[in-house]
Formats: C-alpha cells, structure tokens, sequence
C-alpha cells in the first residue's frame, strides 16, 4: 500500500525529515506517535500529496485518499452541507450524521459549531468520502472523553467496513490502543520503532522506551 | 434639518436636471464597478491563490496604483483619448464612456489588489482541506469565492463608493457637461463654487443616501455565513 524508500524532506536548518525505508501494509490503522515537531504532520502531508520530498520516493497505492489537516477548514454552510462536500453524487449520510452525533447540529451553520463539534463533523466529512487511505492529523483532539471513545469505534468500524488504511497521529495512548493496529514511533524526523500495537506496552527502541514510559501505561 | 427638507424637497420637485444628474451618476457607477470588478477580482483571486516568482512586485505595483490621484488617472485617460491623442479616433471624449473608463482605471488595481489579499488569507488552510478530500481545482475556484464572497461584496462596495464619490478624474474627462457629464459630485463643486451652498449641501445628502441605500442592499450577500 505504502512504500518510503530514502525519503528526506528538509524545513529548516535544524529539523529535517529522513525516512531510510518503511511499508505500510493495506488495512492497516497505524498511529504516528512522537513529541511535537518529530515529523507527523510532515509525515501526513507527504503523504496526502500536499509537500513533496526533497529526496526519495513515496509509492502510496490506493485508489482514493482523504487527508485532514491538524486543523481543518470550516466551509461556508451547514453541518450537513459541510460533510457533502466530500461526496461525488447525493449518497443517503443520515446514518453517518446520526453516527458521529451530528443529528441535532445537521442544519446549524458548520462556523458555530464548537471546537468538539467541528472536529466530530470533519470526521464525518472523511468518513463520508469512503476513502480507501485516510490520513488524520489529531482528529480528536478537542474531543471529549466520552465523546472520543464513541468516535475512535466509529472510526474502526467504518475503516474496516470500507477496507480502507488508517494512518493517524495522536498524543493519545489510549486512542492509539483503540484504534490502531500498528504504531509508528518517530523521534526528531525519524523513524524510532514501527512495530504492532501491542509494542505499546513494551517498546524495543531506547527512544520508544524513554518516549511511552513518559505516558505511564 | 432645513438642508434634509430641501434635498427631500429637490428630489419630489421632478427636478429635470436633478433626475438626470442622478441617472448619469448611478449609470457611470454602475458600468465602472463591474467592469472594475469583473477585470479586477479574477485577477485578484488568480494572484492570491497561489505563490509565484515575482508576486511580491506585482502586488507592490498594484498596491501604489491604489494610491494613484484620480486627476492623474483622468490627466491619463485624456491624455490618450483627446483628438490629438493615440485613442483620439475613437471620439469619447466628454461622455459617459470615457468617465467609466477613468474610473475604471482607478477602481480596478484597488479591487485587485483587495480580492487577492481577501483570497491569499484564507487560500492555504482552504485548499489543503480541499485538496486532502479530492475536490478537482475548479470546484476549489468555486468554493474560494463562495467562502470570500462577503469580502468580495464588500470590496465591489468599497469600489461604488470611490467611483460616485470621485471628482477629479470624471470632472476633466467628461467636463461636467449639463444634461450629459454632470454626476452629483461634479454638481456640488459646481453649486459650491457658485455658492449655492444650501443646493449644493443638499446634493450630498442625495449623494449620501444613494450610497446608503446601495449598501443596504448588498448587506444580505455580506453578512451571509
């Protein structure tokens, strides 16, 4: 699904991200964990398409891919004429707003939505779009706890439904043990550890020891 | 309060010449905001959009032809339309036309240079959640000036009020012709300097609730969310 092979991207004088190789299998849900300014967002948006490398190749196979930047853009309208945004045709998606906890908010103006609510809409918005890479940068991350929870089985199920890849960055570790199969670990702009999510709780990596003791799971 | 009643006063009198100055005023208006906008937001829109080699001159240009005095756009355009001039075949001189293309001149890098700077705000967060959910560039064209549109309204507005309130370009290419150049601002230079201040403050008032009720009528499209 996924090939990086010698990939370098640099930003400024003193962060440059450099991937020696990495795969990501179809299916998988992968979170990207790491301090702020290790690479995910960059990560992410090389993926989607939207920087390019400097060096290297990306090889993303899939047939449609839907990217949600850390903070994502509010359009003009309703809640509900925010998530057609992300249709082809008119499909039915009172399932999808009924599912993301939209029902009541479907007509309200997407702009006077709360942070929460927003975030719950752009992942309607990404649901609803079916496609088979989906690439979130925090997606939950003005969400509530109990709210989160509802949202991180929705977007297992709706993954799975839609045999789609999940790569997803999170400060999270219990969002990461929810939703993820495989966690990606990244250290300054590198890859520290790739491994299945279980590594959570006994990381192999010197970083990734040192990084998730720090989360006390 | 007796300047309100004799503007109300001039406007139910069926003034002939009030009612004409009125017309050329709103129709020299009318034509050189649109075609100020339909030349300046496009362009605007397709320089905001997106980062090029030589932006940053192109908006410096624009940002001093905003500044440009309307006697030297007017000083300009007569300049190339009088007989003598390189456009003096086409005979425009002291009419309607050749004032909506000074105030075109004038109006069109300010629409320009605003829309580009309305859009560029909003482009780059726009268009990487555009992009990251697949729209086709054209629908993000489309979507762009929907999100902009209350800008985009404003900056049109802010383009009718410079050109009905602008004197000095109109005033020396269409020379303040009776029942033909005359607009109201050229009307009140005209009455002031007669002093006739009392018709020529009138005028203003006329002049002011034009405007007012132009605006008034665009505030829907501003403040839709």
């Amino acid at each position: 699904m996924i090939d990086i092979y010698k990939l370098e991207k640099k930003f400024s004088s003193d962060f440059m991200l450099k991937i020696d190789g990495l795969h990501i299998e179809k299916g998988e849900r992968v979170a990207l964990i790491g301090a702020n300014g290790s690479g995910k967002s960059t990560l992410l948006k090389i993926l989607a398409g939207i920087i390019k490398p400097d060096r290297g190749t990306v090889t993303v196979n899939a047939e449609s891919k839907g990217y949600q930047p850390q903070e994502p853009y509010i359009f003009r309208g309703s809640t509900e004429k925010n998530i057609r945004l992300a249709l082809h045709g008119s499909e039915n998606i009172d399932g999808l707003i009924s599912d993301c906890l939209l029902e009541n908010l479907k007509d309200k103006s997407a702009a006077l939505l709360s942070g929460g609510e927003k975030q719950r809409m752009c992942l309607a918005r990404m649901l609803a779009g079916r496609y088979s890479l989906l690439l979130l940068d925090e997606p939950f991350s003005a969400a509530d706890v109990d709210i989160c929870t509802v949202l991180e089985r929705l977007l297992v199920k709706k993954t799975v439904e839609n045999s789609s890849t999940l790569i997803f960055s999170t400060h999270l570790p219990s969002q990461a043990l929810n939703v993820a199969t495989k966690v990606l670990i990244m250290n300054n702009g590198t890859v520290a550890e790739y491994s299945d999510v279980s590594a959570l709780k006994q990381p192999e990596s010197e970083f990734g020891k040192k990084f998730i003791g720090s989360w006390r799971l | 309060m007796d300047y309100i009643k004799q503007a109300f006063g001039l406007v139910v009198s069926g003034d002939r010449e009030l009612w004409q100055i009125i017309a050329t005023t709103l129709v020299m208006s009318f034509f050189s905001t649109s075609v100020s906008a339909l030349i300046g937001i496009p362009c605007g829109i397709a320089i905001g959009k997106r980062e090029f080699k030589g932006k940053g001159v192109i908006m410096r240009i624009l940002n001093t032809l905003m500044g440009l005095p309307p006697v030297v756009a007017g000083l300009l355009v007569f300049l190339l339309f009088r007989a003598v001039g390189p456009l003096g075949s086409f005979h425009l001189m002291f009419s309607v036309p050749i004032m909506v293309i000074a105030q075109v001149t004038l109006i069109t890098p300010v629409i320009c240079s605003l829309s580009a700077s309305a859009v560029g705000e909003r482009t780059r967060s726009m268009s990487e959640t555009a992009q990251g959910m697949g729209i086709s560039r054209i629908k993000q064209t489309g979507l762009m000036i929907g999100e902009c549109s209350s800008q985009l309204v404003g900056i049109v507005l802010m383009g009718f009020g410079r050109s009905i309130a602008e004197v000095g370009a109109v005033s020396l290419v269409g020379g303040n012709i009776q029942f033909k150049t005359r607009v109201m601002t050229t009307a009140i230079l005209l009455e002031a300097n007669k002093g006739n201040f009392d018709k020529a403050l009138a005028l203003g008032i006329i002049l002011m609730l034009i405007s007012l009720v132009v605006n008034a009528a665009a505030y829907p499209v501003k403040r839709k969310r």
